[in-house]
């Protein structure tokens, strides 16, 4: 597993854990985490991002902003699963880190 | 609150209201984070003075940044930093609507957003931004600086639905001319007199009478106190 992975996987547990509202909420790469079928509103949503947001920055030094126009305007939506959600978060850590 | 000192953050506290303020919740307990375009004049302030201008979004990230190194969270947020506009909308050059703009609004909304970012890790925190008894009274010669502080309401109103579930409150005090405030100097004394003259009260408010209304809505034990805003001297 990458560290990434295990960053946003133990974030999402976390989150999970502090906000019960959302039990279908599992740490799964094919969880759908928000529009049809997904787990969160839309307010969950962006508290998970902010939560992700805080690990990465806690766990490897990284300031990124995930939901910045960038990821509205992406072709496929980073938001939609968590394999997406981590993906999306990968790369913003490399292109933070090659800068 | 938290064991630590409750941790507070005011925009804008190089002079003015903001400057009163810090030294009050300072002596109150607080451990009250300030900031102003430049270094204090004074090597020693009653807030830990980060240097940041919170109309640049890159300041602001970097100001929360700061904060979040030193306390490690935020539980008060107020936003007083503003600049100030005083003429007629048909003498006003553009380039005045884009610099009150910027810091009145657009400084307001980064930090908002950015301060909201941090509370809703703890699931709790309370917001206040400053606005201006200009908006109800519609002064002639405010039409930017009113209209800038009537789009910081209407964000307070907005957030406080965004914000309710994360145990975050966010309201607005709106402000006739205040005590040592310095807004009667920059908007014109006539003006302010004749702004004054309308309302119940009939005079400037005091500090002590904005701080009576910040504790009330920091005081708050749930969030149903949010999405208000509180017109000192009855505008």
């Amino acid at each position: 597993m990458r560290e990434i992975d295990r960053v946003v996987y133990d974030a999402v547990e976390q989150f999970k854990n502090d906000h019960l509202e959302y039990p279908g909420l599992d740490a799964r790469e094919d969880v759908v985490l928000f529009g049809e079928g997904g787990v969160l509103d839309s307010l969950g949503l962006v508290n998970l991002i902010v939560a992700v947001e805080e690990a990465i920055e806690a766990d490897l030094g990284v300031v990124v902003t995930i939901a910045d126009e960038h990821a509205l305007e992406a072709t496929e939506n980073p938001f939609r699963t968590i394999e997406a959600l981590t993906g999306y978060a990968a790369r913003l850590v490399s292109e933070a880190r090659g800068a | 609150m938290p064991d630590a000192p409750p941790v507070m953050l005011i925009t804008g506290t190089r002079r003015g209201i903001g400057r009163l303020l810090a030294g009050h919740y300072a002596t109150a307990g607080y451990r009250v984070f300030g900031c102003g375009r430049s270094a204090l004049d004074e090597s020693t302030g009653p807030a830990e003075h980060i240097v940041a201008d919170v109309g640049q979004e890159a300041d602001v990230a970097r100001m929360f940044g700061e904060v979040k190194k030193r306390a490690g969270r935020l539980d008060v947020l107020i936003c007083n930093a503003g600049v100030t506009s005083g003429n007629y909308l048909a003498l006003t050059p553009g380039e005045t609507i884009r610099r009150v703009l910027q810091t009145n609004f657009a400084g307001t909304f980064y930090v908002v957003r950015d301060g909201l970012k941090m509370m809703m890790r703890h699931r709790s925190g309370r917001i206040i931004c400053i606005s201006s008894a200009h908006v109800p009274l519609a002064t002639p010669g405010t039409a930017v600086y009113g209209a800038t502080k009537a789009a910081v309401e209407q964000m307070v109103r907005v957030v406080a639905r965004e914000a309710g579930p994360s145990g975050v409150s966010i309201n607005a005090v709106g402000l006739p001319a205040l005590d040592g405030g310095g807004m009667a100097e920059e908007l014109g004394e006539k003006r302010i007199e004749a702004t004054m003259g309308q309302l119940p009260s009939k005079g400037h408010a005091t500090i002590q009478e904005l701080i009576h209304a910040i504790d009330f809505i920091i005081s708050a034990p749930g969030i149903s106190i949010t999405g208000q805003v509180i017109h000192l001297g009855g505008a």
